[in-house]
């Protein structure tokens, strides 16, 4: 009892201290916060024109043929929301360790007693949590405006599902951070896997529109099924515990994204280490 | 349990490189041995010196006993755990510094950098906040500890670095290089403490090229070549392993290679090692192991000088040091390696 309180105790220190690193890191380069406050509505806005431009004014008729809401700017407002944090989570630990490579600091904290999935798995709780703020802060107004009322049951359930969609993509995140650790580059495989989420997902259309193979391939995308939860709870006022179903496959996925996940880095952390990879940048 | 605080045996580590020639050419793969074979025994309490030139595999051999790299071949133990199978207990009884200047974070202060690696070696908050006052104390950064990082002079940054790795009061210490880039009063200060910790029964593990260093501060070294251990042995053993003759060391300006091959034909010349400081001045020091009285070859070594219009700055006639141990045994000079990549 004592060694698992004293184990918890250890992993939240880590914890607080990349919390107060980023923390203070984000404070001291505060320009971020323009970007994640007017991302959505920019990219919302670009796909409301796209669209405008292919159908013109009967548009709105043809999405809410499709996407069963003429809410087209709700509806791609929560669709971006999700991308942006879907994005961040997939590339963070990644991109933080290539930064801590950059700074020739990567050695240094791979040479603590931390435990490392938790140490570089970390920087997502301040980015993530600095996200949703931002996020919500930014996306409040439009959905109060354009929204009933949300029971706080549904909105508590609604954060859950959030976080339990996650789990999967913070998988995917550590796939990334075993390629940056291990070849440097991890531009070319985020930046494949973030036009694959974002084209298959059903962000910013209902992925009913796609070929019905590829409907398979989306169907197996968490960002697919969180997308899909959370907008038939905000823009269709569907009670969450009614799609409990998706919810257990969402934690089932969850699961298997991050024991592949862990095994791949392990595997490859081991390899960076045989090559003297973790010095190099 | 093994009784030493650190062990290595046969301990090796190959790397392999690709030689890079232009965009569409492929270049070849080279495999280089980094560390050969490497054996040896440090004692806890005493502070043992991996001298050798650049590229000797000193920083190699400390990065695998650190648990950053997985040797190849051999085996290692660092206060009686295997450095692969036991890797997660090594760390914990390392504190370790490998770049004097690199490694921190920039737009964290001195003490913001020195409580997130508190953390990390899971201090809880109270006993951190402690351990890092009296670590600023020892280090003499207290005035500074709120600054930001990037405001600190190279100095600065190595002491924070030093302090880093003391952090988790681990018994081993490895520092790779700790006064490089250092200017001479910070490197006697690092020296100071060094000295220090070993009094307090650190057993620390140190890598230098500096002769000095090493002579003055190591229990007992290793010197390594090309990742090869050559000698190990106290310093005095060390030094008593060269013929008793004299050195003549030469600081000088336009030494030209045409002299030095000169002097490496005269009969009272045993060696020549130079380590030129500045190509474009041609400004640096000679080193010349003589075989007879120094005496006797002084007004022809002078008298060679002038001949080659070479400007003689200061002269001293020396027993052997390190240095000549490292030329006897290897057959090259200490700079030898640095020369060559300058020249390349």
């Amino acid at each position: 009892m004592r060694r698992i309180k004293s184990l918890v105790l250890n992993n939240l220190l880590v914890i607080k201290a990349v919390f107060m690193r980023e923390i203070l890191y984000w404070v001291r380069y505060p320009l971020w916060f323009l970007t994640l406050i007017s991302f959505p509505y920019l990219i919302s806005g670009l796909f409301y024109s796209i669209g405008y431009a292919l159908s013109g004014e009967n548009a709105i008729k043809y999405f809410n043929q499709r996407a069963g809401t003429p809410n087209v700017f709700l509806y791609q407002l929560i669709g971006s929301a999700i991308f942006m944090i879907s994005i961040l989570i997939i590339e963070d630990v990644g991109q933080s360790i290539r930064a801590e490579q950059f700074r020739g600091t990567l050695e240094y904290n791979y040479l603590t007693a931390a435990n490392k999935i938790v140490l570089w798995g970390s920087v997502v709780i301040p980015h993530g949590l600095i996200s949703l703020t931002t996020l919500a802060g930014s996306i409040i107004p439009m959905l109060f405006m354009e929204i009933k009322p949300v029971d706080p049951l549904d909105l508590v359930l609604g954060v859950l599902v959030l976080f339990i969609g996650l789990m999967p993509l913070f998988g995917i995140g550590f796939v990334v951070a075993a390629l940056t650790m291990r070849f440097k580059e991890p531009w070319a495989v985020t930046n494949i896997i973030k036009a694959f989420i974002s084209a298959f997902s059903g962000f910013n259309y209902p992925i009913t529109i796609l070929p019905l193979w590829l409907q398979y391939v989306s169907n197996a995308l968490p960002t697919t099924v969180v997308t899909d939860i959370i907008r038939e709870a905000l823009l269709f006022n569907k009670r969450l515990y009614t799609m409990s179903y998706q919810i257990e496959l969402l934690a089932l996925m969850g699961l298997v994204y991050f024991a592949v996940a862990i095994t791949v880095y392990k595997r490859w952390e081991e390899e960076a280490r045989r090559r003297g990879e973790l010095s190099k940048y | 349990m093994r009784s030493y605080a650190i062990e290595t045996k046969d301990l090796t580590k190959i790397f392999v490189t690709k030689e890079r020639k232009g965009i569409f050419k492929r270049g070849t793969k080279k495999r280089i041995v980094a560390v050969d074979h490497v054996n040896f025994k440090v004692c806890s309490g005493e502070i043992f010196g991996l001298l050798g030139p650049n590229g000797a595999g000193k920083t190699t051999t400390i990065k695998l006993l650190a648990t950053l790299l997985i040797p190849d071949d051999g085996e290692a133990w660092v206060n009686g755990y295997h450095i692969v199978q036991e890797a997660d207990k090594v760390r914990e009884s390392i504190g370790v510094s490998l770049y004097s200047d690199r490694g921190l974070y920039w737009k964290l202060t001195g003490r913001e950098n020195l409580r997130y690696f508190a953390y990390l070696y899971h201090l809880p908050p109270k006993v951190a906040e402690k351990r890092i006052e009296e670590l600023l104390e020892i280090v003499d950064l207290k005035g500074d500890a709120d600054k930001l990082v990037e405001e600190y002079s190279t100095g600065m940054k190595a002491k924070l670095n030093l302090a880093r790795a003391l952090l988790n009061d681990a018994p081993i210490l490895m520092l790779d290089e700790p006064t490089l880039g250092l200017d001479p009063h910070s490197a006697r200060k690092v020296r100071e403490l060094i000295m220090k910790l070993r009094g307090e029964g650190k057993t620390i593990l140190l890598t230098t090229h500096n002769m000095e260093e090493a002579d003055h501060l190591c229990d007992r070294i290793a010197i390594i070549n090309k990742g090869k251990i050559v000698a190990l042995g106290t310093p005095e053993e060390l030094k008593r392993m060269v013929k008793r003759q004299d050195i003549v060391v030469i600081e000088a300006i336009n030494i030209d290679k045409a002299l030095i091959e000169v002097l490496k034909g005269e009969d009272y010349v045993s060696y020549v090692s130079e380590n030129i400081k500045d190509p474009l001045s041609m400004s640096g020091t000679l080193r010349i192991g003589l075989n007879e009285n120094s005496r006797e070859a002084l007004p022809n070594l002078l008298a060679l000088m002038t001949k080659h219009k070479v400007k003689v700055q200061h002269i001293k006639v020396t027993g052997p040091s390190l240095e000549d141990v490292f030329i006897t045994l290897t057959k090259r000079g200490f700079y030898e390696e640095d020369q060559e990549s300058r020249a390349k």
